[in-house]
């Protein structure tokens, strides 16, 4: 250090400096070349809590537009020195409530630039000078008037250390800005590209020197191949992540795309101010987040498909195109008069067929009775465009025409098949309707959409608390069979028994009825009356199972299965309907 | 993936094995399949017994959760009273199972059940009842099994 200095190293200011050039190896000393006790330092700015700081929208302005790149890199630069600062903040203080804040805990560096005059210590005080891109004005002149007062209350002694120490201190506190609930660092919007930027690189710095322990192939691995997740900032490594996601979004299992780690979800998420998702909705990753990993752009395709897919899924007025080639979704975009209907068909049901007692939500649209009157019966193909009829899956005829669901002579064998397989070997949850196959494991199902717990075996709704029960009261038709198929419903057997209601219809236990009249269970395990094999009986009786639990199909099927109400007149060309079960 | 995980987490427990629990592999070919040997915790009906657990780790672990049973039969709410000896609870439910959940928290939670069973989410009504209606004879009983099927 000293040999910087030349001749001038005996010099009580130039020792000062190698000191604490020393101290502070990127201080670089004699930085303008005319005055040798000059120095210069950026000092980092890393508030321990982090700095909030909002910045102001602009009046109309849609808040897309924050968002956009700075068009060049001298417009920041322009913005130094901070002297539009202020008066942008000024010019909108009505807007402050639109304001969008951000914490940040990396900011660009306020640089010291500083030289010793002769005389110094003893006589003059020395020069500081500050600049820093964000800092507003007022504080900065705070900060440099700081400089001599330190030189003073030493006692005019050499001061620069002490003072670099005080700009540490002073902005691991983040200068003291925005710390009360009501004053919060406004800093002009011009610059909010480039500060978001350098805090965000600042960490993936940070980031990618440390190492991290992935909780999944519990190796050490180096940050450059980790990814921390955004919302809950848990971190796992690259590898890993895009195996399990892969194989979730391959297997169609979108739900488990959202962090690995036990327990996670359950604590509120730790990230910065807007984060507008509630925590127990939906903790699935964004594709775009899944894109940052990274996975493969086909993969994340199909997971915003499979997304979207589930949305329409789970929207019972969902239709779909009748063209083969297309089959897009068509939704009933006013959801007002939807919902009123599948009450009121449900409740007109109920009297007229007493014995067809289902979960009143499956008698949404397969029920002619609830069909929807003929001038909403309009569907438009959100894909292709192309205008339909919701219940005779015609090209569009008009409100004044009334037709009818297509008979099930018209399904092609194949098609036929695919039914009948899925009413044999899968169950629809009693909530949602979408239907399961279990692969393996107990007859406690819990829905992969909405979470209902079910019983596998007939359907009928299981308490959350006590799901068990069901299997352990003897009057229910399940008595002791939990682990019926346990290795899964592969087509063996039909599952579809019929929970020992009557007429297929799901029994729901209580508890009070089985603590009304309890009873010693009977000895042995054995299953009640219904013979589970189904693939053995009649095919009349089999006919009429599909009958009644046609009700129960999920909406791709329900659309398949509207068509097949027999005794309707139609006039539809089959042909156009191959390959209805490729909604799969 | 899978081996590399199994292995790791196999020699975990064997360099610091949880108390009152041996583990081995039936076949030393096969890392999916592990045998555990656990103590009847002290305090527990259990005491004095030792149970055998099989712990089946799926090819797809640890995207999907292992499945564990008793080989010993035991009289216990949350296993199956049958020659399965299934359990179906907690984190060992797909729809409840994380991927960095360890094996090593799976035979944790199957000890912490010895300890205290959870009649509210039970496979054998009857025994959970018991439990909860008359804590006595389900004592009583889980002793008799355990001097009866879980001797040393």
């Amino acid at each position: 250090m000293a040999d910087d200095l030349g001749e001038e190293a005996d010099d009580e200011r130039a020792l000062e400096l190698s000191t604490v050039g020393a101290i502070y190896p990127e201080l670089s000393l004699n930085a303008s070349g005319s005055d040798p006790f000059s120095a210069c330092l950026d000092l980092a700015v890393e508030p321990l809590k982090g700095l909030l700081i909002q910045f102001p929208t602009a009046e109309g302005a849609p808040p897309e537009t924050e968002f956009t790149p700075p068009s060049s890199t001298e417009e920041g630069a322009s913005a130094q020195h901070n002297v539009e600062g202020k008066p942008a903040t000024d010019a909108f203080p009505a807007t402050s409530t639109t304001q969008d804040a951000h914490r940040l805990s990396h900011l660009p560096p306020l640089t010291l630039v500083l030289s010793l005059p002769d005389g110094y210590p003893a006589e003059k005080p020395p020069v500081f000078y500050l600049s820093s891109q964000w800092l507003p004005d007022k504080k900065l002149r705070e900060l440099r008037a700081a400089g001599h007062t330190i030189w003073d209350d030493m006692g005019k002694d050499q001061v620069v250390f002490a003072y670099i120490d005080h700009l540490r201190e002073a902005a691991e506190r983040g200068f003291d800005l925005g710390q009360g609930e009501a004053e919060v660092l406004e800093v002009s919007t011009d610059l909010k590209v480039a500060l978001l930027d350098f805090d965000l690189k600042a960490k993936r710095a940070k980031f990618e020197k440390e190492t991290f322990e992935c909780g999944i192939c519990l190796e050490p691995k180096k940050g450059t191949v980790c990814h921390r997740l955004l919302l809950c900032s848990h971190v796992f490594c690259v590898e890993c992540l895009q195996d399990f996601y892969n194989s979730c979004i391959t297997e169609g299992d979108i739900s488990n795309v959202k962090c690995m780690a036990p327990k996670c979800g359950s604590e509120p998420t730790s990230s910065i101010v807007a984060t507008p998702k509630n925590p127990e909705e939906d903790r699935t990753l964004e594709p775009s987040e899944l894109l940052k990993i990274p996975l493969e752009q086909e993969t994340v395709q199909r997971y915003v498909k499979l997304k979207r897919k589930k949305r329409l899924e789970s929207d019972p007025t969902t239709v779909y195109c009748p063209r083969q080639w297309c089959q897009g979704p068509a939704r009933i975009p006013n959801k007002k008069s939807v919902k009123a209907e599948p009450e009121q068909g449900a409740a007109g049901e109920n009297g007229k067929e007493p014995d067809q007692v289902v979960n009143p939500d499956a008698y949404r649209i397969s029920n002619p009775e609830a069909l929807p009157p003929p001038a909403e019966r309009l569907a438009i193909c959100e894909d292709c465009g192309f205008a339909f009829c919701r219940v005779c899956k015609a090209s569009w005829h008009g409100e004044y025409f009334v037709c009818f669901p297509r008979s099930q002579f018209e399904l092609t064998a194949e098609e036929r098949a695919s039914e009948n397989y899925m009413m044999l070997h899968t169950q629809p949850c009693p909530t949602c309707n979408a239907r399961a196959q279990k692969t393996y494991g107990c007859n406690h199902m819990i829905c992969f959409r909405c979470n209902t717990h079910f019983c596998y075996l007939c359907g009928a709704y299981l308490e959350r608390g006590n799901p068990y029960q069901h299997y352990n009261n003897w009057k229910s038709g399940c008595y002791m069979r939990l682990w019926e198929l346990e290795r899964g419903d592969d087509g063996e057997f039909g599952q579809g028994f019929q929970g020992g209601g009557a007429d297929g219809e799901p029994v729901e236990w209580s508890d009070e009825e089985s603590d009304d009249e309890e009873r010693p269970p009977p000895p042995a395990p054995a299953a009640p009356a219904v013979p589970r094999q189904h693939g053995q009986q009649a095919p009349a009786q089999r006919a009429r199972e599909v009958n009644v639990r046609r009700r129960n199909a999920n909406p791709g099927l329900q659309r398949a299965l509207r068509m097949i109400q027999d005794d309707e007149e139609d006039e539809w060309d089959s042909d156009e309907m191959d390959d209805l079960d490729d909604w799969e | 993936m899978a081996q590399k995980r199994i292995v790791k987490e196999y020699s975990e427990l064997q360099k610091k094995p949880l108390d009152g629990m041996r583990i081995s592999l039936p076949s030393e070919a096969d890392m999916h399949q592990w045998q555990i040997l656990i103590d009847g915790p002290k305090g527990s009906p259990y005491e004095g017994g030792v149970f055998t657990l099989h712990l089946s780790l799926p090819t797809e672990y640890p995207f999907k959760p292992p499945t564990l049973s008793f080989k010993t039969k035991i009289y216990h709410p949350n296993v199956t009273n049958d020659d399965k000896g299934s359990m179906c609870l907690g984190m060992l439910r797909a729809d409840e199972w994380k991927p960095s959940s360890k094996i090593e928290a799976v035979l944790s939670f199957a000890k912490a059940l010895l300890l205290e069973p959870q009649p509210d989410d039970a496979v054998e009504g009857g025994i959970a009842r018991e439990y909860k209606e008359n804590k006595k004879e389900f004592i009583k009983n889980a002793k008799a099994w355990t001097k009866q099927y879980a001797k040393k």
